[in-house]
């Protein structure tokens, strides 16, 4: 075979190869919707500044994998400019290969058991990531703080945990 | 040359691809709207509504005159706040006008977390200069008991009580008032029993003020009302403009409520003071929350 008729078929072939991969990135980075996330213990309505209240939520590990885990905590206020410094997350992330307790928030007998850092990336937006063993089923209980002279309004947290496998 | 780059760039193309694909998300999310109110509140207010106290105050020379009663509440479930009176004389003539806000202390009767008095841990003691209260000691109270009220200081590594003084001023009619002052050298005041060493440390955090009659508190028909006037900080020495106190939280264990602080604002005017009426706004502020050993959150 001549030279330039090897050298097109490689390019390509390795132009075909270059799209399917692509086309499978494309197909994949779709996020799918997280099997089992549910709440388990809500926040209350109504919040006294200063004090520290949880929320639980639950959901499975889609895969029998270590992944790594995004927990990013929203807060926003309804008619003031959010401030730093304003609230304070810590959680842990409970875990279990069998099906926990239904009782709920349920801690005891978990058979993994992770405290989480949350960073205050920007004014209000709480981040926290890293690698979690493969357990089946997950527990992430966050513990919103916030400054005794927070300003009276209505504030609205989001909460998004996002699961990254490495295939 | 250019064949070389070409086939480079497609190597790195196909190598990002394959990296990337290995990438699988799922993701969930949920969302809470939360009201979120103030934990101290002045007279059922919190801010922006209110947070001060607006006195116009006229007084003879030589007199003190009182502001209306307050109150202040801490809605907070667990914990206790810290709350500062800052004032400020917005009109009239400033000279011989001494603003002192006083406390009634039925707020802490029998309890071990009963510093009432916050001061902040670089004050020492020689920054002190008094602190004084007064008794009433009213019809439905008992009288005959031998009313007393226990001052400590606490030590802010520790949370240990320095020294407690103890007064032990009899009252002899029903109604009566009892004016006690004590000064930087109250353990040498005759009047009181002293226990421990105010020479142990000169750094302290707190002041605890504790009033019960001489059998224990059981009942609020026991407490003696007492109004404390704030301790007085020698000027420069710390960051006190007038006082800052203790709003304590509910505790269920103790048989008088320790939700509530009532205070009024006493304006002594001095003989010398001028004629005139003043304006004196008070800002109430919510600096924090109290733990023992005074860690502050955050």
């Amino acid at each position: 075979m001549h030279r330039r008729q090897l050298f097109t078929f490689a390019l390509v072939l390795l132009l075909a190869l270059t799209i399917c991969q692509v086309s499978a990135w494309s197909t994949h980075r779709k996020p799918k919707h997280l099997p089992g996330f549910h709440l388990v213990k809500k926040l209350p309505k109504t919040m006294v500044a200063g004090s520290t209240y949880e929320v639980t939520v639950r959901f499975r590990n889609p895969k029998r994998e270590t992944f790594r885990m995004n927990a990013i905590l929203e807060v926003t206020e309804e008619q003031f400019e959010m401030g730093s410094g304003e609230f304070f997350v810590t959680a842990t992330l409970y875990a279990w290969e069998t099906p926990p307790p239904k009782h709920r928030h349920h801690t005891r007998h978990q058979e993994y058991c992770d405290d989480l850092t949350f960073e205050e990336d920007e004014a209000g937006i709480f981040n926290s990531t890293g690698l979690v063993r493969a357990k089946t089923h997950n527990q992430l209980t966050l513990r919103i703080s916030s400054v005794p002279n927070l300003m009276p309004d209505t504030y609205t947290f989001t909460l998004t945990v996002t699961l990254q496998y490495e295939e | 040359m250019n064949k070389k780059m070409l086939i480079a760039v497609l190597a790195i193309a196909l190598l990002v691809g394959t990296a990337s694909a290995a990438l699988l998300t799922y993701f969930g999310r949920i969302t809470a709207t939360v009201m979120v109110s103030q934990s101290v509140k002045l007279d059922g207010l919190g801010y922006p509504d209110s947070m001060g106290v607006l006195d116009e105050v006229s007084g003879v020379a030589g007199s003190q005159i009182h502001g209306d009663l307050h109150w202040l509440t801490n809605a907070n479930p667990d914990k206790d706040a810290i709350v500062s009176l800052d004032s400020t004389i917005i009109s009239g003539d400033s000279d011989g006008l001494t603003i002192v806000p006083k406390f009634r202390l039925d707020a802490v009767v029998g309890e071990d977390n009963d510093d009432l008095f916050v001061i902040p841990p670089t004050t020492t003691w020689g920054a002190f200069v008094s602190v004084s209260f007064d008794y009433f000691i009213t019809e439905d109270s008992v009288y005959t008991n031998t009313p007393h009220v226990n001052i400590a200081l606490r030590d802010p590594d520790t949370g240990e009580a320095n020294c407690l003084i103890v007064s032990n001023e009899m009252p002899t009619s029903k109604d009566e008032w009892l004016t006690v002052t004590f000064t930087k050298e109250w353990i040498e005041a005759n009047s009181f029993l002293a226990f421990g060493s105010i020479a142990d440390t000169d750094v302290f955090n707190s002041i605890s003020i504790e009033v019960a009659d001489g059998s224990g508190v059981i009942t609020t028909e026991q407490v003696q009302t007492v109004w404390v006037k704030n301790p007085t900080i020698r000027a420069g020495s710390g960051p006190i403009p007038l006082s800052w106190f203790r709003v304590p939280h509910y505790y269920e264990g103790c048989n008088v409520p320790a939700l509530t602080v009532h205070f009024v604002m006493g304006y002594d005017f001095a003989m010398n003071a001028a004629a005139g009426e003043r304006t004196v706004r008070t800002e109430v502020t919510y600096q924090g929350i109290y733990t023992q050993g005074f860690t502050w959150t955050p």
